[in-house]
């Protein structure tokens, strides 16, 4: 009897709440957090797809930290020059797009918001089609066309299929196409702020635009601030790929636009030792976890 | 009056933020802008002007950037000749539709019902249900593609319908948006909400909620149509 009352009264003090998050708990669950988990455990064994995981225990993250040399020569310092550029980059140029928006009439900013958010909505796949013809190796090749014709260089460059150039060229594309959700958030966010702000502001004496950004525009959007530092993040690492598609090739012409997202399509999909993907991408979830937590100090609600 | 026209734009009126007009101060802000916007607009003129184009054109030198004849050739070719070699491509075009439909009809409902339950609802798991969900939100779908696919391997979904719509649709995104969203909404939205609360004889109603919601449902579904395709 005890039991039943105890159950009745959660019942309906918390089960409405759980019939509503059971849909999403269920497909949640199912296809997010087993594979997360089953990666993990994964991570601990070796596994070629065709024989069953054999446990090896931390042996994949020793190789990874010792034996990988690709990974600790390329790949990380390409991740992280790639992220620290499109991730903090993209994101800054999200917000001073959206500042500079908020403070146009309602028209042109529409016209312009939808400007800068249409290169997101393109897919990466289609998408390559045109970088790849843009910046053909050969004399055919726009860019090629275009500077040659200005009489700045003699012979196409292989913009592509060159180490030199490949990660700049990875990073535009990626900027290009990072006035995404984030950025429509931010503009809202910017756009919600009361007037009355502002104005109070003025009178206490706030002088320049730029306290203005730093004192009224940041505090106030701060939730906003947070999803868009998140989904940059996001972004960044997933962007990832774009440098096998850019050079048709898995590796990258020496490595030179490997990112961790390669690393873990070559081990995984090429060489067939799941076991050693698994762990690389654990470590790139880590250090996912880990930007993002910074982001959440720094744009921590008061909650 | 003619002498001082420009008055009407240099003035206290729309300045700053959301302005109604057009200002003075808005200038610098066009110049940076509108060629930004050109750069930015570039490859998706690109794309379009090459669908348009003949092969003569598309493989010319020097390359040209504009189509100068424009033809339909390329799109009754690319109907015709899948039609003929087998290719269906009408059944291709039915799937993506009616798949999109399907997930974002879906999507929204499932992850509207839990933000709703996670926003405005008492219960003792509620911070942590967040906190997962925020964890998956930085989620990068490759780093557990191979579990995935024995996930649904499992699940016998393989060489189904399903498999494109199941797996998606639980967004961590959306269901973020729409709980920051509906957090924003105050418990007393209108005395028809206060009503339904304080009577208890009706389940919670999302009414109220529901159409104050609907600018975020719809920036969700966009965000599901982009990635479902």
């Amino acid at each position: 009897m005890q039991i039943r009352t105890t159950f009745q009264t959660w019942l309906t003090k918390e089960g409405s709440a759980y019939a509503f998050l059971s849909p999403y708990a269920l497909l949640f669950t199912i296809f997010i957090v087993i594979p997360v988990l089953a990666a993990v455990l994964l991570s601990f064994t070796f596994f070629d797809a065709i024989q069953a995981p054999r446990f090896i225990g931390l042996g994949n993250y020793i190789s990874l930290l010792t034996a990988d040399d690709t990974f600790m020569k390329y790949v990380l310092p390409n991740t992280i020059q790639f992220a620290v550029i499109v991730g903090p980059g993209g994101y800054a140029l999200a917000f001073v797009l959206a500042w500079m928006l908020a403070q146009l009439p309602r028209l042109p900013r529409t016209i312009f918001a939808l400007i800068l958010y249409s290169p997101s909505m393109t897919a990466a796949v289609a998408m390559a089609v045109v970088w790849k013809s843009l910046f053909s190796g050969d004399q055919t090749g726009y860019l090629n066309s275009m500077l040659m014709g200005l009489g700045l260089m003699r012979e196409p460059i292989q913009w592509l299929q060159s180490p030199q150039y490949l990660m700049t060229i990875m990073i535009i594309v990626t900027l290009w196409s990072s006035m995404g959700i984030g950025f429509l958030a931010m503009l809202a966010g910017i756009l919600e702020i009361s007037p009355d702000l502002y104005e109070a502001a003025a009178i206490d004496g706030l002088s320049s635009r730029w306290q203005e950004i730093f004192f009224i525009t940041i505090p106030s959007m701060k939730p906003q601030m947070l999803f868009g530092a998140v989904m940059a993040l996001v972004g960044t690492f997933q962007a990832g790929a774009i440098g096998v598609t850019l050079s048709g090739t898995n590796p990258t012409p020496q490595y030179a636009g490997q990112l961790i997202v390669n690393h873990i399509e070559d081990y995984g999909f090429l060489r067939y030792e799941m076991g050693y993907a698994a762990a690389v991408s654990v470590v790139l979830l880590l250090m996912v976890l880990f930007f993002s937590r910074v982001a959440t100090r720094l744009f921590a609600s008061d909650t | 009056m003619i002498k001082n026209w420009y008055h009407r734009y240099t003035g206290i009126a729309n300045r700053g933020m959301n302005p109604k007009g057009f200002h003075v101060s808005q200038i610098k802000f066009y110049v940076i802008l509108i060629p930004l916007s050109a750069l930015m607009l570039l490859p998706i003129v690109y794309i379009f002007s090459s669908a348009f184009k003949p092969p003569d054109e598309l493989f010319a030198f020097p390359p040209r950037f504009l189509v100068t004849n424009p033809t339909f050739k390329n799109f009754i070719d690319l109907f015709s000749l899948l039609s003929t070699s087998g290719v269906p491509i009408s059944r291709y075009l039915f799937n993506s539709i009616l798949i999109t439909l399907i997930t974002v009809a879906a999507s929204i409902f499932v992850s509207s019902a839990a933000a709703y339950s996670l926003s405005k609802k008492r219960f003792k798991l509620k911070q942590m249900l967040f906190a997962i969900n925020n964890v998956a939100l930085m989620f990068v779908p490759i780093a557990v593609t191979i579990p995935r696919f024995l996930v649904i391997e499992r699940l016998n979904l393989l060489n189904n319908f399903w498999v494109h719509i199941l797996p998606v649709m639980a967004l961590p995104v959306g269901l973020f948006l729409l709980k920051q969203f509906i957090d924003g909404i105050p418990d007393e939205v209108s005395p028809r909400w206060r009503r339904l609360r304080s009577s208890r004889s009706k389940p919670h109603g999302t009414t109220p909620k529901f159409r104050r919601c609907t600018s975020t449902m719809r920036a969700c579904a966009r965000w599901r149509f982009i990635s479902a395709r």
